[in-house]
This record gives structure tokens, sequence and C-alpha cells, in this order.
């Protein structure tokens, strides 16, 4: 199938089966069977989400103040080093929040992992796989196909805030009330929508089209979000400037407004624009 | 496989698929493209019900390598191994941590790049070996890789033993042996490349019979670039027949300067978000050894680039790891860059806007010559990543590219331009050969399938695009109008008819030629003392070439390349040149394509 046939306008008229697929992290140890129903707040496996690495100076010339195990918070310091024979004190803070993992034999780095966390079904379904590296489930739902989008895979109720083309309307419709939501807007949306969205706690953002200069700024790899770390999960339906976002999609959005949807980039911590996995927002049935 | 029954081959690119109809060496499409979303197709969705393709080209399915040992304990190794490993065909799967000492981070980073195999350029032992035949371990104990062993191939000094790795669970440790050991003694790329062409046959084997086609000869795109590069170069004398010398006005010391260092031949395989280069050396400077036609390899370019995604970038460059962070990935051009490579005015932003359009459509063919022309400018700045990382990924310094007598260009990135000049312009601008050289754009993207060929009679050469004159190194003052020329061009054909031009600075010029594949004797007589077009400074070069399609064109915008800095003028230019190639006609010089 071509890419060119309108990806949005699939599966969206009636409610299909589809296979979802939940990629698992390495270690991640899964908690379902095949053909084990599952909802959205279901916990289908248990496993780091991610690591960090940090470097600490060369020649022991400071003190661990975590041991492996101790839980951290960002920016807590986690050991010190004495500075221009002794005038001065560095302090080594956390990137995240998680646990000390290990510190190696050189004790040049010290690894951090994110808290043991709960993956969730985010769908309600039924398990068709498990193995090592993902869960697939079986669920009944529309599927709207992104033509772009990054972030993890999130659960949310859908709130369609209209056009969020310009500052003062972005600054008079956003708020604390989007925490937690996935966020629809029909067409074009300033890139800014997204370190705003992050601030008040959304989930996700879906759109009709975006500006890719201004959103490169935010997630290149030189940039503050690089991959999109630390903003909402993005699904562009259209495309790259002005696109306004298909009939059907916005008609499907339009039905699940309070419903909780689930929204998803085609790869976790990485920037790709083709895929496939694509980007995608999927709208159970029957809830 | 008798030719004269004829055959189907085979080529499934990065997006997409296309099936050849072989007879006569004559390659006509029989399906596609089709685009395949990253997975080989059935054969059921390229309509071969019946029988199965005679051979089969493939990017997809091929082995992801990781390649461990980027401190200087391994630099050659992991140089050599990489390039081995490029003309193998095989993938990077990614960096891996500069330096060894973040031993949990290794075995993490091998997680996250989730290689079919890793190369160890080095000796591993203590906690890192440790950590690695953990990592092996739980692998197996998962049922990853769905139960098969992990190739683990070691490339580092023998006197080194890894017994703990020869005996992990799940493990398929393999010494190869091309690394002596002991100083003094060089390096022997033949075990790294008979392991490295295994490693890939049998993976890539496993993928295509699983995917319907059992037991049809495969070889990696990868590979078969590297073969039509050495094809190419041992077929140079079909194409270009230069005999240095003539009527010189002034003796350069030392024999004919130019002649000898750089790259001869070259041969770019690219998509619209991906780039790979091949070269195959010029001959060497008079009174050193010959190399026998034929029988040199071909050089890959190891820093193959993508726009966004994977970091092979980052494979042996010197990107750094930032504390926090696994690897800078990633990268696009810049807007900037990109808007003066194209042959209309555009705001970034709008730029920005399309550029991101057409790389969410890698497969899809361009709908316009302004869509086409931004996909040729994306090539180009592929092609430029992947030679302005050269040095650092190859390891030789200052390659000269100007002295290419021979560019072939294949990949879907170009056919889907829809014109094969247009293609070729490309290349020129990205590759700026100087002297006489000849572009192949490869029009249907048969190359590496017609390289591949398993029986000598289906591999045909392919018809050069065109001829380009231009000196090496000359630049042109767009302010000044009515320069002087730089040289007087006669061509003469093979019916006897001499036909003179003028090559003008800041103009392009083209000289049709009466069928593509003619031979014509071409004399290029340089104006000016500094001037040197392949025979040295001031010397006339005289040669037999076969023309191309698109007959000679007479570059005169200098090497290095320069456009105007005004960007209406640049416009102005740059629509000129493609009207001059046939690409936009005349009266369109002024409208916005």
């Amino acid at each position: 199938m071509s890419r060119d046939t309108a990806p949005a306008a699939r599966d969206l008229r009636e409610p299909v089966e589809l296979e979802i697929r939940r990629a698992l992290p390495d270690g991640a140890v899964p908690l379902v069977a095949v053909r084990d129903p599952v909802r959205s707040d279901t916990v289908i496996a248990r496993g780091h989400r991610q690591r960090r690495v940090l470097r600490l100076p060369a020649g022991e010339n400071f003190e661990l103040l975590k041991r492996p195990g101790d839980p951290v918070k960002r920016g807590e310091t986690v050991a010190v080093a004495e500075e221009l024979f002794g005038l001065g004190l560095r302090e080594y803070v956390s990137p995240c929040d998680g646990v000390v993992e290990s510190v190696n034999t050189r004790k040049t780095a010290l690894v951090l992992a994110a808290p043991d966390s709960e993956i969730r079904a985010l769908l309600p379904g039924v398990v068709s796989s498990v193995s090592p590296e993902e869960v697939r489930l079986r669920v009944t739902a529309r599927r709207i196909e992104g033509r772009f989008g990054f972030g993890e895979a999130v659960a949310g109720r859908l709130w369609n805030a209209g056009e969020l083309i310009t500052e003062a309307e972005v600054r008079r419709k956003l708020g604390p009330h989007v925490q937690g939501r996935v966020v629809a807007a029909e067409s074009l949306v300033l890139p800014s929508v997204l370190p705003a969205l992050a601030a008040y706690g959304a989930a996700a953002l879906v759109c009709g089209a975006i500006d890719l200069a201004p959103l490169w700024d935010l997630v290149s790899p030189d940039g503050p979000h690089p991959a999109g770390r630390g903003l909402p999960t993005l699904v562009v339906t259209g495309g790259f400037g002005l696109h306004r976002m298909d009939e059907a999609a916005r008609e499907a959005l339009a039905d699940a407004e309070g419903r909780t949807v689930y929204a998803a980039g085609p790869q976790t911590g990485r920037l790709t624009f083709a895929g496939p996995p694509y980007a995608e927002v999927v709208i159970p049935a029957g809830i | 496989m008798n030719p004269s029954d004829g055959a189907l081959a085979l080529l499934i690119g990065r997006r997409t698929a296309t099936l050849f109809d072989v007879r006569e060496g004559c390659f006509t499409v029989k399906a596609g493209p089709v685009e395949h979303h990253g997975a080989v197709p059935r054969p059921e969705a390229l309509g071969l019900t019946g029988g199965s393709p005679g051979w089969i080209v493939s990017a997809v399915g091929v082995p992801r390598v990781a390649v461990d040992g980027r401190s200087s304990l391994g630099a050659e190794a992991v140089r050599e191994t990489a390039a081995a490993l490029a003309r193998q065909g095989a993938e990077p799967a990614g960096p891996l941590p500069t330096e060894a000492v973040v031993l949990d981070l290794f075995t993490h980073e091998l997680s996250r790049q989730a290689p079919d195999a890793l190369v160890l350029t080095q000796p591993i032992a203590g906690d890192k070996s440790r950590a690695l035949v953990g990592w092996l371990r739980r692998r197996a104990a998962s049922g990853r890789g769905g139960g098969r062993g992990f190739p683990v191939l070691y490339n580092g000094p023998p006197t080194y033993r890894h017994p703990e790795l020869e005996s992990a669970e799940g493990c398929l440790f393999r010494y190869i042996g091309s690394n002596p050991g002991a100083a003094g003694r060089r390096w022997d790329p033949e075990p790294t490349e008979r392991a490295l062409g295994d490693l890939v046959r049998e993976h890539l084997g496993s993928v295509l019979e699983a995917a319907g086609y059992p037991g049809v000869p495969s070889t990696a795109a990868g590979a078969a670039a590297a073969r039509a590069a050495e094809w190419l170069y041992a077929s140079l004398e079909e194409y270009i027949d230069h005999h240095p010398g003539g009527t010189g006005r002034r003796k350069a010391p030392g024999g004919v300067r130019g002649a000898g260092g750089g790259a001869a031949v070259c041969v770019v395989m690219a998509e619209l978000d991906r780039a790979a280069v091949y070269t195959m050396p010029g001959p060497p400077p008079s009174g050193g050894p010959r190399t026998p036609a034929g029988t040199a390899q071909a050089r890959p370019g190891v820093a193959t680039v993508d726009f966004v995604g994977t970091g092979t970038v980052d494979l042996l460059a010197d990107g750094r790891l930032r504390q926090g962070d696994t690897g800078r990935e990633g990268w696009l051009p810049s807007w900037e860059s990109l808007a003066r490579r194209i042959p209309f005015e555009l705001h970034p932003s709008d730029l920005a806007n399309l550029t991101g359009t057409a790389l969410t459509r890698p497969g899809a063919v361009a709908g316009s010559v302004g869509e086409a022309c931004l996909g040729g400018a994306l090539t180009e700045e592929l092609v430029a990543r992947v030679l302005s990382r050269w040095e650092t990924a190859t390891g030789r310094r200052g390659e000269d590219f100007g002295r290419l007598r021979l560019i072939a260009g294949t990949g879907f990135g170009l056919v889907r331009l829809g014109d094969a000049r247009l293609a070729a312009f490309h290349l020129l601008n990205a590759l700026q050969p100087g002297g006489v050289s000849l572009i192949i754009a490869d029009a249907d993207g048969s190359l590496l399938v017609r390289a591949a060929a398993p029986v000598e009679a289906f591999r045909r050469l392919p018809e050069p695009t065109f001829i380009c004159v231009s000196p090496y190194r000359a630049t042109h003052d767009w302010q000044r109008a009515g320069t002087d020329p730089w040289a007087i061009v006669t061509v003469e054909r093979e019916d006897g008819r001499p036909l003179t031009r003028r090559l003008t600075p800041g103009t392009v010029t083209r000289v049709p030629l009466a069928a593509a594949g003619e031979w014509v004797t071409l004399t290029v007589e340089p104006c000016l003392r500094r001037l040197d077009f392949g025979a040295g400074p001031g010397r006339v070069w005289r040669g037999r070439v076969r023309g191309g399609e698109a007959g000679l064109i007479l570059d005169g915008r200098g090497r290095p390349l320069t456009l105007p800095q005004e960007p209406r003028l640049r416009v102005t230019k740059q629509r000129e040149f493609l009207a001059a190639l046939g690409i936009l006609q005349r009266e369109e010089g002024g409208s916005r394509p």
C-alpha cells in the first residue's frame, strides 16, 4: 500500500481488530500470557525503562554519597569532589529519577537506572503474543496513522482543543486542565505548544500539521529536547506546513472526546521520519 | 541459468523493490518499484506466482553488525574492519562507547543497538568480558534471536585468547586472523572479507528463504555496489581512452601532473535518506607500480549517512558521548545550505516543511521538477556529508575526488527523480570532478543487479548520461560578465566532422551528440596557462570518450563549485544550467518550476 494514500483515513470508519505492539525494554519481565484479557491499567510487564550514565572524574578524587541500590531524585547530589586543593567543591548530580544500579570498577562512571516501573497495557484487549522484546495485544479500535511523531506510548482522556495556531490561542486554551490528557488540535500548531503542554503535564499532542524548522530546533541532537525527550508524545496526521487534519480523523477524534485513547510515536528515544512503524492514535471501541 | 532464455532479477532497496526482466543483456522493469516498508516483499507482491528470480540484490535482510574497539588499541583494525563491513554489504549497527571503562554501558549499548553480530577489533578481558558473557547468557535464556547463536568475530591480535567467550552459552565465537599482532607486519584483509562475507550471505539467505525465495543466489546491496565499482574500474577503457601529452604548450615538471592520486571511479548508492560512496583508486603517480585492472578492491566510504536515526554517522567519527547520553543521533542539513542547492527561492521555513514532507515519503516518486530538485539537493547533502567524514572514517587523508574519471550513481534516491540528466547533474554537483569525466545516472536502478549478475552474459555496461569538461581548479567571479573562455573544446565525431565550442566561465553549455554510446575524439585546449584539464597545467587534453545521452557538458561554474551569493542571480543561473541540460525548457528559465 502506498504511503501517499491518506494514511489517516485507514481503519477509521468502523472499529476493526488491530494488533498493537508494545515494545519492552531490555531485561523487562512480562507478566501476562497469551490469550489473557487486559484492561488499560493492566500491568503487562515490569522493568527499567531507561539507563543513564554519569561520568565521574578520573583518579577517585571524590566521595560517593550513594551506593548501588540507593534511590535518587533528579538533581540530587550523588558525588562530591574537591577542586583547587580543597578551595572548591564540585557536585555531581543525578540527571534523572531512579536507582543507582552500579559503579564501574575503575570508578569513572555511575550507571543510573530509572525506577523499576510497571508497563501497562494502555488499551483494553487480549494478549496475542508474548516475547522478551514485546507484548502484542489484539484490540478492537479505530486507528489514526500519523505521518510523523515521536515519544513513548501513552494513554489519556482526549481533549479536542480546536485550533492552536496563534500564541494567544495557546495561552488562552492551555492550562492545568490538560494534565494527563491527549490534546488534539485540528490543523497547524506552533511547535512552542509542545513545551507548554509539557509544563502542564499533558500526555500527548495530536495535530494536523506542524512547522519542521522550529520543531527541529527543539528536538535536534543539539536542541533542548533531543528526539523529543521531555516533551509529550506527538502524532502529526497531515504533514509539515499548512495541512488540515483529515476529515475522517477529525470526526473520529470528535466522537472520542473525553474518552481514553492511546497515542504512540514510532520509536522511543529516536527520531524517524519514515516508517514503519508509524506514529499512531488508537481509539478503543465501546468505552 | 541459460542467458538466451532470459531471467528475472530482483532488486530490493531500502524502501522499494524492482523486478527486472533480463534478456540478452537488456534490463527492463517487469514490476515495481513497489514500496515494501522495510521488509522483503513476498513473491506475490511482485507478481511472481510461477517462477522465482534468477538472482537477488537486497539492502533488506543484511546483518546489522556492531564494531567494538574505537580506542587507540585497534585504530587500524577498526578502520579495516569497518571498510570490509561496508564492502561486504553489512550494516553498521551504530557506535559503541568511545571508552571501554563503562562496562555496564557496553552491554546496555549492545542491547540498544540490537545487532545481529559483534566484531571485536581488540581483545577484551576482565569485567568487560564477563559483562559480555553475561549479556550473551541472558540473550540465550530469553530466546532472543530465535534461539540462534550470536556471532562474535574476534579480529584483534592472535596472542590474546578469550576462553570465556569461546565457551559462552549462545556465543558463536570465531577468530578471524587478519591482525598479525606484531609491529611492522601488514594487516591481511582477506580473512576479514571472507568471514564477513560468509556472515552476510548466511544471514541474507535465511531472511530471503523465510520470505519465500529459497535457494535464490543473493548479494547484499553494499557488496553489489562495491562489485559495480570494481567492474566499472576494470571496464574504464570502454568509456574513456586518454592519451596524455598531445601538443602541450608547457611541459609540466615530472611528467603529467594530475595523473596520479585520487580516486578514478566512484559509485554512489543513494536513497532519499541515506547514501554510501564506493571508490576505486586512480593510477599511481608516474614511476610507481601500476595496479592491474580488475585486481583492486573498492574502497567504501564507511561513513554511510542517514538523515535521521541509526547513528551510523558516528561510527569511527569523532563524536564524543555527552554526559548522561548514550550517543548523538540524528542529523539534517542546515536549511540555508539546502536552499543554496535548489533552483528556486524559498523561505527556510517552507523549505524545511517540504524537506520533512519528502522524508516522510522516501518511497514516493517526485511529482514535479521542484520536488525532484529538492530530492537531488538532499542527495547532494548526503554525499557531501559522507565525503566530509571520509578522512575520519577511512584514514585516508587528503583524498582528491576531483580526479574522478567515472561517476556512477544508483539507488531509488536517484531513480525517484524521474530524469537521469537531473540525477547526473546532482552527482556532478556533489562530487565536483575536474578534467574530462563521465557521469552515469542509473535511470532504472539496474546497475546493482547488473554488477551482481551470476552469468557474464547478463552484464552489459550502462551507457553514460553525459561527459563533463571542467578545469580542476578555477574560480569564477560572478560579479564580472563577459570573461574570456577557459578552454576551446573540439569534438570530432566518428563521421569526421569537427565541432568547436568555447568553455566560458559562469555558463553551462551542452553539446548534443548523435547517439548515446557514440565514441568521439575530444580535444580540450586551455586558454590560460594555469588551467589543468587532466593533462597538466596549460597542456592540451586529447582522448576518445564514449558519449552519453545528454551529450557533452562544458561546465564553467569552476572548481570548487561556486554559485552567486545574490539569491535571485543564483536561482537564475541554476535555472539556466538546468535549461542547458534540457531538464527545464528555455522559456521556463525564469519561471517557478
